[in-house]
């Protein structure tokens, strides 16, 4: 039987690459995207091609239109709609950040029990294939204790409702901390129990932050720092960034590039050197999984509990900006 | 950083004296040896075979006490190459004899040192100059002319990084009491670096491995709020493999981004072999230099143009003073586990 899902809003830039990842995976069909501006529609109307698509994603909500749906919205909305295909029992898989806010995040969580709705939140870098391998030489003490870790996310700055902080919750630290956050609490199968954060905005004409940097502590006693920012030149540098761990241990060190700069591409007309990155596509093993857990064959990986968890790191950094204090989890 | 002075103090021949026949004490003495009418006359270590090695190369006289070279008035100049604990004993009587002093880094051990030192060398008219050799290196200055010339704009976030081997447990360097362990002894490099390209420091939140992994094991990832504004990340490694050197440094800034990586830079790369030379400093990095382009030497020859000139050096005592007392503060930071204002 197939899975009929369907996306909530184009708005996250993540949306048109899962579209296209779905579409290459058996047993689902994406079926209709809600998306109330006309702009992206048309942006994207060579990929809307074939779906259906309604401006209000409350038509999706009716008693049997769809099995399943993606929600791809700017981070503030993600709370009511989740309520909604709650409320309406449907499964759900969701953009991260969970919420902009932790009380919201838990709300969400307590509405999807209530009625019994997986909820699964997009945290790709689980998926990523030299992460796992990492995961299983530290598991076997290849690295002998592990001591420190040392990890960034940059990025280009995004724009949009990404710098709106109504619509995104906040800058660098709100967008960038939770990919790390969760990759690190998948790894060590550890929480993280301190934050100290510095923040700033200092590149960009912007009202949210656009560089961060995260001291954390976990309870494994492993201390790290993430660097977090939309630092990379948006004309000039040769990829959209970076997501690199290097894993400090007793008996040695492990680094890991998740998005290696694999070619080099020299190109004149775009003026300047592009690289293309080898992911192994970690958004498909990912969307997998989702639907694996639908058809009752996968166990879902990452859940809203896991989305709140690393919303509550974001949080507490945020607070620990403001007071400028080692905030405690 | 080169010079081609013409008047004739650039022949001066300036004698020189070598303190301390480790892993520094030889590297120097190759620099010195290097820059025309520079002798080296003594070579000190507290280990008379080990001076022995080293004076043999040069044609220098080995000793086992330095009082000897303090004495004799033919030597113009020393370099300190000695453990960072033992510095008072060298520099007090260098400075009792007159000589013009180059000391490794970094200067001071502690605040009493540094406070110490300061009162010592204050209003002493020979030349004395700190060896902050990553202001000599190529890479690092031009990184700082272009940050300065405003060539990436307004800068948002740095990050340095430097990580080589373990200097083993038998070493002073594994004692924090004599070394300052990883944050002082390595990071200085880095940490001397931020304040000269980017300004002080602000604030600090640090975290260290220095006293949970004694004799085995030092890291540190230093956070920085400058008072620029700007946001700075330092890594140091005493926790990678034997052998091993890397230092990188990644600049963002409004109009563009530097950066730079000693690994994939190189013009000059020697694989070794051949089994690992036994001694008690072995286990230390330090980066193969391409010879015309040698920060060692370049430092070398600025301290011995200065000697000459009757200049001061481009890097005042109180540059490199500062730059141990931000080390101080990092320390405490990571020891107090608590963010730490840094006093000006």
């Amino acid at each position: 039987m197939t899975t009929r899902l369907a996306i909530v809003s184009l708005e996250h830039v993540h949306a048109a690459h899962y579209l296209t990842c779905l579409r290459s995976l058996p047993g689902i069909e994406v079926v209709a995207v809600a998306e109330s501006d006309q702009r992206r529609v048309s942006v994207h109307a060579s990929l809307l091609e074939g779906l259906t698509v309604v401006s209000d994603y409350h038509e999706l909500l009716r008693p049997g239109a769809i099995d399943a749906i993606l929600i791809c919205s700017a981070n503030s909305r993600h709370k009511q709609q989740v309520l909604d295909f709650a409320r309406a029992k449907i499964p759900i898989l969701c953009e991260k950040p969970i919420a902009t806010k932790c009380v919201d995040a838990r709300e969400m969580l307590a509405i999807c029990e209530a009625n019994e709705v997986p909820l699964g939140i997009c945290f790709p870098v689980r998926w990523s294939e030299p992460l796992r391998q990492a995961k299983r030489l530290v598991e076997q003490g290849d690295l002998g204790q592990v001591l420190a870790v040392k990890a960034t996310n940059h990025g280009t700055m995004p724009g949009d409702w990404f710098v709106d902080p109504q619509l995104s919750g906040g800058g660098a630290v709100m967008d960038h901390t939770v990919h790390v956050v969760d990759a690190l609490r998948w790894f060590f199968e550890a929480e993280f129990t301190q934050v100290f954060a510095y923040a700033a905005t200092r590149l960009h004409p912007i009202p949210v932050e656009d560089v961060g940097l995260l001291t954390l502590e976990m309870s494994n006693e492993v201390f790290v720092t993430l660097d977090t920012r939309c630092s990379r030149p948006n004309r000039s540098f040769p990829i959209w960034g970076d997501v690199m761990l290097e894993i400090i241990g007793t008996r040695g060190v492990i680094s890991l590039d998740l998005f290696p700069w694999t070619l080099n591409y020299y190109s004149e007309s775009a003026g300047k050197l592009l690289a293309d990155a080898r992911d192994g596509d970690l958004s498909l093993r990912m969307l997998e999984n989702f639907v694996g857990m639908i058809e009752g064959r996968a166990k879902l990986s990452a859940t809203g509990l896991d989305g709140l968890r690393a919303l509550e790191v974001v949080e507490a950094a945020y607070r620990s900006i403001a007071t400028q204090q080692v905030v405690q989890l | 950083m080169v010079n081609r002075p013409t008047d004739q103090s650039s022949n001066l021949p300036i004698k020189l004296a070598i303190l301390g026949a480790g892993n520094m004490g030889q590297r120097l003495a190759k620099a010195f040896e290097a820059l025309s009418h520079v002798s080296i006359h003594y070579v000190y270590s507290r280990t008379l075979a080990q001076a022995e090695r080293l004076a043999s190369v040069y044609g220098a006289k080995p000793v086992k006490e330095t009082a000897p070279i303090f004495a004799d008035p033919e030597v113009d100049a020393v370099a300190i190459c000695l453990p960072t604990f033992t510095r008072l004993e060298s520099m007090s009587p260098a400075v009792a004899s007159q000589k013009h002093i180059f000391c490794e880094k970094p200067l001071a051990l502690n605040q009493a040192m540094a406070d110490e030192i300061r009162s010592l060398l204050d209003g002493y008219s020979r030349t004395v100059m700190v060896g902050q050799v990553l202001r000599f290196f190529w890479e690092y200055v031009r990184l700082r002319e272009r940050v300065l010339a405003g060539d990436i704009g307004r800068v948002g976030t740095v990050r340095l990084s430097r990580c080589v081997g373990y200097p083993g447990a038998d070493s002073w360097f594994a004692d924090p009491e004599k070394s300052g362990g990883v944050i002082l002894d390595l990071l200085i490099h880095d940490l001397d670096f931020l304040r000269w390209a980017f300004g002080e420091v602000e604030q600090v939140y640090a975290k260290a491995l220095t006293q949970s992994h004694l004799g085995t094991h030092d890291y540190a990832l230093l956070n920085f709020r400058l008072e620029s504004g700007a946001l700075a990340h330092i890594e140091g490694s005493w926790a990678h493999p034997v052998g091993s050197f890397h230092q990188t440094v990644e600049i963002c800034g409004s109009v563009g981004m530097l950066h730079y990586d000693n690994l994939t830079s190189q013009n000059l790369r020697v694989v070794s072999t051949a089994e690992q030379e036994a001694g008690p400093s072995s286990r230390i990095s330090l980066p193969e230099a391409d010879p015309s382009n040698d920060p060692y030497v370049a430092e070398a020859r600025h301290f011995i143009e200065c000697i000459r000139k009757e200049s001061k050096p481009h890097i005042p005592v109180e540059e490199s003073l500062r730059s141990c007392e931000l080390a101080f503060r990092c320390i405490e930071s990571a020891r107090r586990g608590i963010p730490l204002q840094v006093s000006r």
